[in-house]
């Protein structure tokens, strides 16, 4: 089995939770896995190592079957974040599609003129400068590899944001009575 | 006089905290002080001397500048006394604003520059030196200047007498090794140092290799190399293919969105107009329906009247026909017939009575003439029977002429009535006739109508539309056809011009290339036999002569050729210096042109060459470049018709579709409209046929009827001949009866009158016999005469009766009869008249059902209007769309549209989400597009997401454009260019960089050899002082060098117009490699963090030195080599050695009578016997030591001048020479 010689390299990016997506600066790594049968070699490959490599529509991730309740926990409550912050951005006048830039300080005159973003901005994040608040929602994104920073106020919507969305998509919401409803 | 160039004397006016000071330094000088007395400024000053540069003076930046700590007054100098062969000149140095230089033409005179104790301002010290005629320079107002002059390379002959040296073009080495040796004495001596030194003596700033630029350069090339492998990404092409998909859908839409916005336009204003029009027609159709009602209503009426006046005659004649039937019954039980029979005998019942009256009065009146009496009574019985017979035939005639009137009634009557029947039956056959006539014309006209039908063309407006349209959409059709064709045909004839071109540009490049190839190859021809020459120069009569006879080049020069010059075989030798003679035979060459060359025209001359072929490739470049441009221009100009035309085929395409379904659309309509047509022509026919067959068998029906009625005609006509024949025999009968009656009576009478006539005869003979009276005669008379005068009377009583019957007859009995017919004519005109009147009444329903029709047609068109106009207000114009569309739906005319305006409400709206979500879809891909290129891409493919819908289709636009101009050839082109040329231009500067190596090797074994005269043989301090070289570990030289490896593989190979051809795999392979080594290039600048790479990167320089037991090893740098002194010691050496390579390297070989100053500071560490065996080392290389002492010690005693530092009671610092210029052996 010949695996590409970027292998460590995409080893070290998906074992971290991080994504590969086709419009970042990752583009080549993507390309390397696409690349022929490099998907499923580098699933073989990998998935001696626990890991499964997942592909998306234009983006590959790492996924484990068996996890700890407190790692799902926890993951729980980083997606209800991401959700939170999904929200915020889709209340933006440019929502959050591939590819699309954002510059922190646009987005901070966005919630200044809209109120009830503002409001979003201000449950997801306790800091004090609204441009401070807005870039670490950014950089979270960022961390999550939904996000690529490209210089200091401007952001990049990767291919993995279709991740999300299709988790988003996937949540119901169980009513009270029993009924359930999409959310 | 000396006979050497040197710095003889340092004079301070006014400098730093000296007033005045003068220092002879020309020869080995020490400076002793304590701290702090101006030591250090004093070598400062004599440092700047030589290199002419404030920043290298050692001065931190805590402390004053030189300008200002040195130059404190107006009337501050320094002022340099050089002394040479001739004599002296110095420099001054002064401070306006900046320091100027002035070189004075003597030597320094205190006179010329104080006066009364006091410094005199520039100004008028030059006027002092003009009043004592003294030469002096120009200002000099650049260091670099200065140095020029100073080091004797300024091109002004005028400054040439104020040179200290003859240096060449690297004599920046010099005052840099000084300077050098000044900061850094004290610190560590690092290879790097050495390289630096190596590297300007050899090398010149030019060859330098600028990372900075290159990164810049590669970093450029890189990025648009990047962005054009995303621009060929899969996902992006087939995410420009749904670009272009999106935004023709969306034009599309647009196009239909406004087509739709007119239609509604003018079908607003249509309806409006219609809603106006039809409302008038369904009030002018209400109108002919009240109108016709009222016509109806009035006919009904009038018809009614008609048939109640009828009725009232026919109910008059009813009741005639019934009273005379009731009078007939009542006069036949009060027995009417008796009575008339009676009254027919009331007649004679008179004349009887009258008879017996006369009779009886004959009787009883006397007796006395019996003849008389007889004659009377025979006249009277002869009267009696005339008046009888005159009665009877009176009766007879009035009989015969009661039957004569009585059949002649009969007969008239049967005649008229017989009339009647023909009459009647005439005018009953007419009628049907009539009837049948008018249904033979309504048969006609079914049949015509029928006909009217199967040739009629229904719908006839519309379909007549719909085949116009379809007619124009074939028309368009044909049209777009040839349009499709010629289209078709140009795109095909631009893509063979765009070939030609391809082709013809492909030709040029090749014969280009081939030219070039060919060039470069000559050029190199000549290189490598350049090269040769000087690579064997050294072993031959060139080289010996270089080493041996200085001006060789104005004698030998000019009568040797090359051949015998770099000759190896010669041997030269010197046998006799400065002969003018060529084998003993002088010539005078003073008109002779030097042939042969030195070797600075043979290097430049070979760099001519290597800038020829780097002309050359960049010309290659540009050439290519400029081609790809053209060609690019020249295809972009096609691409861009080609692009249009296939436009226009979209286009084209897009509206055959749009016809395709308009004519499948019409043509749909149209048969529908046919099977609607068909249907009613069915339906129509249908009623035809029904209409026909009711006509069909109303004829028939009338036909039969006629038929009957002839027969009942001719039944009636029998049965009234009957009757009239049943009652003229029945006349004739009762005549004839009366008649047999009459003469029954009349031959009754005439016997009875006979009888009667015998009896008297036989009376009258009794009489006459008896002469006497018969009374019972009387008596039976008198009882006939009261029985008939009884008779009379009972006829009497019924008179009345009879004549109440006789005008009863006459007045009802005998014109019953004629009261039936007369009640049945009147009938049959009420029947006629009531059909006459149900034609009407459903002619009236027909029609008033039409108009019905019509205005339910009408107000359906009419609701059907009014329901969009209210549709179009409650659902359409509140809503944005409208007041987009607003510009083009209200200007529009009005004209009426198939599909309505609810209709075409609901496509605009449909269309608007539609174009919404296209839109959506649209604004995601250009986004995702636009998001996988570089924020600051040189396609620039960039959006702005807050500047609305127009952004993006200003994008789709530009894209469109991009692909339609295959503008990426234009950026292929570039980037090939900037790649070949970067690989070129790394190439040649390696060349440039890697052509000193040789000259480093030389200067490398030319210390070590100066190195190993530095083992101060009598001390036996250092064994040895040893330097190699070693390879370059610089990993961005290394990747450099592997470019120029590579190009030197593959001289054309690479900068192919198109880098990204995947066609030529070999191609593609070696441009994949030099893009990968340009890459890597990039990141190891990058990481290395490199300004540039200079010459001293190209090799590793290793000291090496053994000093007593202590052997360094080969190291990088002299950290520590022993004690203090011995490390101090060492490193004077080093830097001595250095100073003298440098110098031997940057001066002219022939002019070596100068010395210069080696400036070590704090020199007290050093033993007395090594500082004298340095102070020799130095002199041997015609290098004067300046060194500080903090104390007075032995040491002084070696140097030919020691100054000591002192303040005086001012403070001013004041130098005092210590010893006489004699130096201890």
């Amino acid at each position: 089995m010949n695996i590409p010689k970027q292998t460590p390299e995409i080893f070290s990016i998906l074992s971290k939770g991080n994504f590969i997506s086709s419009n970042g600066s990752r583009g080549k790594l993507f390309d390397v896995i696409n690349f022929e049968d490099n998907f499923q070699i580098l699933k073989e490959f990998f998935a001696h190592t626990g890991y499964h490599l997942e592909k998306g529509h234009n983006y590959f991730y790492f996924s484990q079957q068996e996890e700890t309740n407190t790692i799902m926990e926890k993951k729980l409550e980083q997606f209800a974040y991401y959700i939170d912050v999904m929200d915020f951005f889709s209340s933006m006048d440019v929502k959050p599609v591939v590819g699309t830039r954002y510059r922190v300080t646009q987005i901070a005159e966005e919630c200044y003129a809209n109120e009830r973003l503002k409001q979003k901005l201000f449950a997801l994040s306790r800091r004090e400068k609204m441009v401070d608040k807005v870039g670490e929602i950014a950089n979270d994104l960022t961390a999550g590899g939904f996000f690529e920073q490209e210089d200091e106020d401007t952001y990049k919507v990767m291919d993995a944001i279709h991740y999300l969305e299709q988790v988003i998509s996937l949540i119901t919401i169980e009513e009270e009575d029993g009924e359930q409803a999409d959310s | 006089m000396e006979n050497r160039r040197i710095l003889n004397r340092i004079i301070f006016i006014n400098i730093g905290n000296t007033d005045y000071a003068s220092i002879e330094i020309a020869g080995n000088t020490c400076f002793v002080g304590t701290n702090n007395m101006g030591k250090t400024t004093l070598q400062r000053a004599i440092l700047f001397f030589y290199s002419a540069n404030t920043r290298g003076l050692g001065i931190s930046s805590s402390q004053k500048s030189f300008e200002d700590y040195y130059f404190q007054y107006p009337n501050s100098y320094i002022v340099y006394e050089i002394a040479t062969e001739e004599g002296y000149f110095h420099v001054m140095l002064y401070r306006r604003e900046k320091i100027f230089y002035r070189f004075v033409d003597s030597a320094f005179d205190q006179d010329h520059y104080i006066v009364d104790s006091e410094a005199l301002l520039p100004k008028a010290l030059l006027t002092r030196l003009n009043e004592h005629k003294v030469n002096y320079s120009d200002q000099i107002e650049t260091f670099e200047r200065y140095r020029n002059i100073i080091y004797g390379a300024d091109p002004d002959k005028r400054y040439k007498k104020f040179a200290l040296m003859k240096g060449n073009a690297s004599y920046h080495n010099i005052p840099l090794a000084i300077t050098s040796i000044f900061l850094s004495s004290e610190s560590v001596i690092r290879a790097e140092f050495v390289k630096e030194c190596i590297a300007n003596s050899i090398g010149t700033k030019h060859t330098n290799i600028e990372l900075k630029t290159v990164e810049r350069q590669l970093r450029q090339f890189s990025e648009r190399y990047q962005d054009i492998e995303t621009f060929f990404r899969k996902e992006n092409s087939t995410r420009g293919d749904l670009i272009k998909d999106n935004f023709t859908q969306i034009k599309n839409l647009k196009l239909k969105q406004r087509s739709l916005a007119t239609e509604l336009g003018g079908a607003l204003k249509y309806a409006a107009e219609q809603q106006q029009v039809l409302g008038q027609e369904v009030a002018r159709h209400r109108e002919e329906i009240e109108w016709q009602e009222a016509e109806f209503r009035k006919q009904e009426q009038e018809q009614q009247e008609a048939n109640r006046e009828i009725n009232q005659e026919i109910g008059a004649f009813k009741s005639k026909i019934r009273e005379a039937d009731k009078k007939q019954r009542e006069y036949d039980e009060r027995g009417i017939a008796d009575a008339l029979r009676q009254m027919d005998e009331r007649a004679q019942l008179a004349l009887e009575v009258q008879a017996r009256e006369n009779e009886y009065a004959t009787l009883t009146a006397g007796f006395s003439d019996v003849e008389l009496q007889f004659k009377t009574l025979f006249d009277g019985l002869e009267n009696e029977r005339r008046e009888f017979e005159n009665v009877l035939r009176a009766e007879g005639l009035q009989l015969d002429r009661k039957y004569q009137d009585d059949r002649n009634v009969l007969r008239d009557d049967f005649r008229r009535e017989e009339s009647d029947l023909k009459e009647q039956h005439q005018a009953e056959v007419s009628r049907l006739r009539q009837a049948l006539n008018q249904k033979e014309l309504e048969k006609k006209d079914e049949a015509f109508r029928e006909k009217e039908i199967h040739g009629k063309r229904y719908f006839e407006k519309e379909s007549a539309q719909l085949r116009a349209n379809l007619e124009e959409i074939s028309r368009r059709k044909l049209e777009r056809s040839s349009a499709f064709t010629v289209k078709n045909n140009q795109i095909d004839s631009l893509k063979k011009e765009g070939d030609h071109i391809r082709e013809k540009n492909k030709l040029t490049s090749e014969q280009y290339i081939a030219r070039n190839n060919e060039e470069v190859a000559g050029l190199e021809e000549k290189i490598k036999a350049i090269e040769q020459k000087l690579s064997v120069h050294q072993h031959t009569l060139f080289g010996f002569l270089q080493d041996n006879y200085p001006d060789w080049y104005s004698t030998i020069g000019k009568v040797c050729n090359e051949e015998i010059l770099f000759n190896r075989e010669l041997n030269p030798k010197v046998i006799k210096k400065n002969l003018d003679t060529l084998y003993g035979i002088q010539l005078d060459l003073g008109q002779v042109q030097v042939f042969s060359k030195t070797l600075e025209q043979y290097a430049l001359e070979k760099q001519g060459y290597i800038d020829r072929i780097a002309a050359l490739n960049l010309a290659f470049l540009e050439f290519r470049e400029t081609q790809a441009h053209e060609e690019q221009g020249k295809l972009a100009s096609i691409s861009k018709k080609s692009a249009h035309l296939k436009n226009e085929l979209t286009q084209l395409e897009y509206e055959a579709g749009q016809d395709e379904h308009k004519e499948k659309q019409y043509t749909l309509d149209l048969s529908e409209w046919k099977a609607k047509g068909e249907a009613l022509r069915e339906k129509d026919l249908l009623e035809s046929y029904q209409l026909q067959d009711v006509i069909k068998k109303d004829i028939a029906t009338l036909t039969e009827s006629l038929a009957n009625l002839d027969e009942v005609f001719t039944k009636n006509r029998k049965k009234l001949e009957g009757r009239f024949n049943e009652r003229l025999a029945a006349l004739t009968a009762a005549f004839e009866q009366e008649s047999s009656r009459l003469k029954d009576v009349r031959d009754e009478k005439l016997s009875a009158y006979a009888d009667h006539k015998a009896a008297l005869q036989k009376e009258k003979s009794k009489v006459l016999k008896n002469k006497g009276i018969d009374d019972s005669r009387i008596k039976k008379l008198k009882d006939e005469i009261e029985a008939a005068r009884k008779a009379v009377q009972t006829i009497d009583k019924h008179a009345e009766l009879i004549n109440d019957y006789r005008k009863d007859k006459r007045e009802l009995f005998d014109k019953v009869d004629e009261f039936k017919r007369e009640k049945e004519r009147l009938e049959d005109r009420v029947q006629q008249s009531e059909k006459d009147f149900a034609a009407i009444k459903q002619a009236f329903a027909k029609k008033k059902s039409q108009l019905e029709q019509d205005i339910r047609s009408l107000a359906e068109d009419l609701k059907r209007y009014t329901e969009g106009l209210e549709h179009f207000e409650r659902h359409f114009r509140e809503r944005a769309l409208f007041d987009r569309l607003r510009h083009i739906i209200e200007p529009t005319l009005a004209i009426h549209s198939d599909a309505g305006i609810v209709g075409l409400c609901s496509q605009l709206l449909a269309n608007d989400t539609e174009y919404h979500n296209q839109f959506e879809k649209f604004r995601n891909n250009v986004t995702e597009f636009a998001g996988r290129f570089r924020p600051d891409n040189h396609m620039n493919f960039k959006i702005n997401p807050q500047a609305g819908e127009g952004e993006y289709e200003r994008f789709a636009a530009y894209l469109q454009e991009f692909y339609n101009e295959n503008k990426i050839q234009t950026s292929i082109a570039e980037v090939a260019k900037s790649h070949g040329m970067l690989i070129d231009a790394i190439s040649s500067k390696m060349k440039a960089l890697t052509e000193h190596k040789g000259r480093i090797t030389k200067m490398i074994s030319k210390m070590e050899a100066d190195f190993g005269r530095a083992s101060f043989e009598s001390s036996k301090l250092i064994e040895y002082i040893k330097l190699k070289s070693e390879d370059s570990e610089n990993k961005v030289l290394r990747k450099l060098q592997k470019i120029a490896e590579f190009r030197e593989q593959n001289p054309f190979l690479y900068g192919e117009v198109n880098l990204f051809n995947q066609s030529n795999k070999a191609k593609a392979e070696i441009d994949k490699r030099s893009v990968e080594l340009l890459n890597d290039l990039q990141r190891t600048i990058s990481e290395e963090k490199y300004e540039e790479i200079r010459v001293q990167d190209l090799f590793e320089l290793r000291f090496r030195i053994k000093e007593g037991k202590n052997d360094t090893g080969w190291i990088e740098k002299i950290d520590k080599v022993g004690s203090t002194g011995t490390d101090m010691l060492v490193k004077a050496v080093i830097y001595i050695t250095l100073l003298n390579v440098f110098i031997k390297e940057s001066t002219e070989k022939t002019a070596r009578n100068f010395f210069v100053h080696c400036i070590i500071d704090e020199v007290g560490q050093i033993s007395a016997a090594y500082l004298k065996e340095l102070i020799n080392f130095a002199e041997e290389r015609n290098i004067c030591l300046i060194n500080g002492l903090p104390n007075e010690s032995k040491l002084e005693t070696h140097y030919n001048y020691t100054y000591k530092f002192r303040k005086d009671q001012h403070g001013y610092v004041k130098v005092i020479p210590l010893l006489t210029m004699t130096i201890e052996p």
